[in-house]
């Protein structure tokens, strides 16, 4: 049975809440826990030493702990906190873009490459592999086929996404804030009331965003694919990674266990 | 003639055609690419086989311009082959640079041929200088053209501290997300910018005249319905239009056009090595107009710089004609946008 891992939210979700989600998840089957807010500095819910506290607690209680790095670097705050995370050498560090794994080659140090990292073929992985990748996340539109044509019999773990919105594509701007006539600089956290859900004028569900994300409408759910034969291939993950959903603590965890549910 | 004070203008031609044009109206370097998903313009009846490519190559060097190749997709397992004779075939018919955004194709390239310039594609998603200097460090790059997810200000951080030149999108369409990680068109058609080389493909894209106007559908998602009123753009999911609370808005972006031709003094400032139109799809008729009108500005600024911001107005109206749905933006150069 692969591993199950759970991502950050993609979402706002405050502090209260996303401490009692991981709180939660202590007691739960999840063995390996990404922290940190990759989508939005402005907004992230815990401070630098109160994450590090979390990921220190929930390491002790025997969860892999690791520490996410922002989907994009394009400002001096987001370049200096990962900056710090990268100093980092209790916790394995997933790179979510290049700076992210320039900053781990240049300190000879293992990472993760998160999905943003563009590993679309095996020569590009062994190069990565050779460069300290220990574990991947494919990029979110390839298919299963071309993931093991990928990363074939190598030691690094692969990881994909169980259940969860994957996302699509992500900007400098906010939608969140741009659907209130604000910008980034006086969103007044629109994003904090929730996904937008975008139905084509035809009146069909087509994207949902919150904040500079968009995302699919409805969330993967890898779990339901249970005689196609994708699903022998699921099995032979290393980690299933589930992501967020939901910002009602106990409403994610049941969603959490329904999926692990499903697996066994 | 051009001048070396200012940014070299990086002009686009689909078509043998552009390239003259391009070459004929000021280009300073003109960039090209196959006719195949190697790159990420592959659309019907675009680009150069090699034998236009070699004809359309001799004449740019005969008027002393350089030539960029793109090969900015990614290759996958099964087809990489392909991508790295892509890369023999530019370098044999002659290219100043190739454009690229796999790692692997820069190596590849970086050892094959080691005096081959190599520029990161905007598909990389280079948007650091960490980033910027790993690849110089690896693979020796020359250039880097930025996404347009960057403010004035980031890339006058980075030019702080890199020695990489920086090159920018100036003019034509606008990405609004990040490119290189954009799956919506992927996601709604099924063919991904990243492998296929193409946002809303040609062969996806319907028009349909209906008692609502004119509805533009990708595979069969209607992003946006016009009126007889509105100058429609070319359906990307980025700038459909779609019902947020029931009302029809621009969720993202309004359709329109890149055009931050006044900010040329700002760019030059902030240490920017080159400008770039976008519109390898675009007619020759577009390449000239484009580049001619730029090269005019960007003249301008080098010889009488106190007069440029007088000058802008004519400039902008004279490139008013390619805008889409007659809208202008700046984009993310432009701090209320983001």
């Amino acid at each position: 049975m692969p591993q199950i891992s759970l991502a950050p939210p993609p979402f706002f979700m405050e502090k209260k809440k996303l401490l009692r989600l991981y709180d939660l998840a202590t007691t739960s089957p999840i063995e390996i826990i990404y922290l940190g807010e990759t989508i939005c500095r402005k907004r992230a819910p815990l401070d630098f030493r109160e994450l590090i506290s979390l990921a220190e607690k929930l390491r002790n209680i025997g969860k892999e702990v690791v520490l996410s790095s922002p989907l994009l670097i394009n400002s001096e705050q987001n370049s200096d906190y990962l900056e710090k995370i990268v100093d980092i050498d209790d916790f394995a560090i997933e790179a979510n873009e290049m700076t992210a794994v320039s900053r781990m080659i240049t300190r000879n140090k293992k990472f993760i490459c998160g999905n943003g990292i563009h590993i679309y073929n095996n020569h590009s992985f062994k190069l990565m592999t050779s460069m300290g990748m220990f574990r991947w996340q494919p990029p979110n539109e390839l298919d299963l086929n071309s993931v093991i044509k990928i990363s074939g019999n190598t030691p690094v773990a692969t990881e994909i996404t169980i259940y969860g919105k994957k996302i699509l594509a992500f900007s400098a701007r906010c939608f969140s804030a741009y659907a209130k006539n604000k910008n980034r600089e006086n969103c007044s956290f629109a994003c904090k009331n929730g996904e937008n859900e975008l139905k084509t004028l035809d009146g069909n569900k087509i994207l949902t965003t919150n904040g500079p994300i968009v995302m699919p409408t409805n969330p993967v759910d890898l779990t339901s694919f249970d005689q196609n034969t994708e699903n022998n291939h699921i099995k032979d993950m290393e980690i299933l990674r589930i992501i967020p959903t939901e910002t009602e603590p106990e409403k994610q965890m049941e969603i959490i266990n329904t999926v692990i549910n499903k697996l066994q | 003639m051009n001048h070396k004070s200012v940014p070299e203008l990086i002009c686009p031609a689909g078509s043998y055609q552009a390239a003259i044009a391009a070459t004929e109206n000021g280009a300073d370097a003109i960039y090209m690419g196959f006719q195949d998903a190697t790159n990420a313009r592959h659309f019907p009846g675009l680009n150069m086989n090699e034998r236009k490519m070699t004809k359309a190559i001799d004449f740019i060097h005969k008027h002393r311009k350089k030539i960029l190749i793109a090969i900015n997709t990614y290759p996958q397992t099964d087809n990489f082959n392909q991508w790295t004779q892509t890369i023999d075939k530019a370098v044999n018919a002659g290219a100043d640079a190739l454009i690229l955004a796999d790692i692997a194709l820069m190596d590849y390239c970086h050892t094959k041929y080691p005096a081959t310039n190599i520029h990161i594609s905007v598909q990389a998603s280079a948007t650091s200088a960490d980033t910027i200097n790993f690849y110089k460090q690896m693979f020796d790059i020359k250039r880097v053209v930025l996404p347009r997810v960057i403010t004035i200000e980031e890339i006058e951080r980075i030019h702080n501290k890199t020695d990489i030149p920086l090159e920018i999108f100036g003019f034509g369409g606008l990405c609004v997300m990040t490119e290189g990680r954009c799956f919506l068109s992927g996601h709604l058609c099924g063919d991904s910018p990243n492998t296929f080389g193409a946002c809303s493909p040609a062969e996806k894209v319907k028009w349909n005249s209906s008692d609502k106007g004119l509805e533009c559908l990708l595979n069969s998602h209607i992003l946006d319905i016009f009126s007889e009123n509105d100058s429609a753009g070319y359906p990307t999911p980025c700038k459909g239009r779609f019902l947020m609370d029931g009302k029809p808005i621009y969720p993202f972006e309004k359709p329109s056009t890149l055009n931050s031709l006044h900010l040329i003094p700002r760019f030059t400032a902030s240490g920017v090595s080159a400008i770039k139109i976008e519109g390898r799809q675009r007619s020759p008729a577009y390449v000239a107009k484009v580049t001619s009108v730029w090269r005019k500005a960007l003249n301008h600024f080098a010889d009488s710089p106190s007069t440029f911001n007088i000058r802008c107005k004519e400039w902008n109206s004279e490139l008013m004609e390619f805008a889409e749905g007659m809208n202008i933006t700046s984009g993310c150069y432009d701090k209320g946008w983001y």
